[in-house]
């Protein structure tokens, strides 16, 4: 073969070549970016379709709370007739705090309500305050050598202030020996006198019976005293400064 | 190139272009397979992303239906905690106004109650305002005095105190320098305790309202004076009565025996 020929030839195939190779990496190319677009298609499809799934969980729990709300609300007591009768005892009440008004005036005044085991401390209708007390627990001891009982319940009834004491000292009674099961004192014994048993302050309000303190505040609330009425150690200053002698007391 | 040089030797030159022609077409046909594949997978590509709007359109879809049910449940649970603060509110309302009908109730039941003796019909009423609640009889019409001479029972009275198991030893409180002696009913070593019944109540006069008691010569020696109840009426008097309560006696200043 000739020189000119053989490069002539050369030149074809070298061509030809190039544009088998050329097309071929076209295509190659091609392929390659429409892979690429197939996987990110695919990956936001993925996606997608977790989002999916995650927001229709939060459907599903939305709606079974907005269920569960929509079927309290119908658990909810109701009562149609509740505000009525509300509406007639708040009737009532006005009637009764006309009257109350006219006979309390203005005054302050303590009620203590021995079942509800409550002091309130008012100013004619007005509620000052609120604590819980400790009322009598009821029930009898007797001594079996004099045959002497005693009952230790709150009286009920109206009393007034009749002294206030500041550090006020116990003589312990003969019930308190009695109920203890310990020989009792003679009645001016000295080992009568407890100090610190009545708490800061005592209300004396007439034949026998205390306002004063306590050692044990967990049991304000319940009736455990032998009579008199215990209060917590801070609504007792408050009675103790607020309430002057003559102050009546109401107890029911 | 030692791959050509060596194609070169080992091939002879006849056989080079068909070869080179097999080469090319081998290599036009990978291309043709490849342009399949790829008008294949480039409308693979382009079904998945039409997929892929669809379902970014379905998620906003999803989104918003998640807000709303999310709106509907928070919407649900304000109402609710709106329902119950309501509620509460009336509750309270509610409990507050039964304490304070109690306790006004029981205040005015305290002013307003009292207790009459109507001598000539021989009859304690418990009254109430202008009503009497109870009438219960008594023995002694006029009311009889044991213990002291003879003295006018005072037109009205106050109960002071009511015991259960009295004796005349009184209980009392003493303020001394400062410190409180109290001495509770029934202290003391009297041998009279429960002398006058197990319910008395003691007045600011004279009268002492109590049961039959347990022995006549301890009763006649305490200086009293006294309705003669019945135990029956004694403890529904003690019950039914408060400290404090006036007692109104119709037949004023009359001079008992």
């Amino acid at each position: 073969m000739n020189e000119p020929l053989k490069k002539t030839s050369t030149l074809w195939w070298g061509l030809l070549l190039a544009l088998v190779v050329v097309r071929l990496g076209g295509y190659g190319s091609g392929l390659y970016l429409a892979s690429a677009r197939l996987q990110t298609a695919s990956a936001a499809l993925v996606n997608n379709s977790a989002e999916s799934r995650a927001i229709a969980g939060d459907i599903r729990a939305a709606a079974e709370d907005a269920a569960f709300f929509g079927a309290l609300t119908e658990l909810y007591p109701e009562n149609k007739g509740y505000l009525r009768t509300q509406k007639a005892i708040a009737e009532e009440v006005d009637a009764l705090r006309l009257e109350a008004g006219r006979r309390l005036g203005g005054r302050l005044h303590i009620a203590v309500d021995t079942r509800a085991n409550k002091l309130y401390f008012k100013k004619g209708l007005r509620l000052l305050w609120e604590a819980d007390c400790s009322v009598g627990r009821g029930g009898v001891i007797k001594d079996r050598k004099t045959g002497r009982t005693w009952q230790f319940t709150t009286p009920r009834g109206e009393f007034k202030v009749v002294t206030k004491i500041d550090s006020p000292a116990w003589i312990k009674p003969d019930w308190a020996y009695v109920e203890n099961k310990e020989p009792v004192p003679p009645p001016l014994d000295p080992s009568r006198k407890v100090e610190g048993e009545l708490g800061a302050y005592a209300l004396n309000i007439g034949d026998g019976y205390l306002i004063h303190g306590t050692k044990n505040e967990a049991a304000l609330g319940m009736p455990v005293s032998h009579g008199c009425i215990r209060l917590g150690a801070q609504p007792l200053e408050n009675l103790y400064k607020s309430a002057p002698v003559g102050t009546k007391v109401y107890i029911y | 190139m030692p791959v050509i040089e060596a194609l070169k030797k080992e091939i002879p030159p006849a056989l080079l272009a068909p070869f080179g022609a097999v080469l090319l077409a081998l290599l036009w046909l990978a291309g043709s397979v490849m342009a399949g594949k790829f008008k294949s997978v480039n409308a693979d590509a382009a079904r998945l992303e039409a997929g892929v709007g669809a379902s970014a359109l379905s998620l906003e879809e999803l989104r918003v239906l998640r807000e709303l049910k999310q709106n509907d449940a928070g919407s649900y649970k304000k109402a609710l905690r709106d329902r119950a603060r309501f509620k509460k509110t009336v509750y309270e309302a509610g409990a507050a106004l039964q304490e304070e009908k109690r306790l006004l109730e029981k205040q005015l039941e305290i002013i307003t109650a009292y207790v009459e003796i109507k001598e000539e019909a021989g009859k304690i009423s418990l009254m109430r305002g202008d009503h009497s609640l109870k009438d219960y009889t008594f023995q002694y019409s006029p009311l009889r005095v044991f213990g002291i001479g003879k003295q006018a029972m005072p037109a009205s009275a106050r109960i002071i105190s009511k015991e259960r198991f009295a004796h005349p030893q009184r209980g009392s409180v003493e303020e001394v320098n400062g410190k409180i002696y109290w001495e509770p009913p029934q202290a003391g070593k009297d041998p009279r305790s429960g002398g006058l019944g197990e319910f008395v109540i003691f007045t600011d006069s004279p009268l002492v309202f109590h049961g039959p008691p347990p022995k006549k010569e301890l009763h006649e020696a305490f200086p009293h004076v006294c309705a003669g109840l019945t135990a029956y009426t004694a403890r529904r008097l003690y019950e039914n009565t408060f400290i404090g309560a006036k007692i109104l006696y119709l037949k004023n200043k009359k001079v008992l025996p």
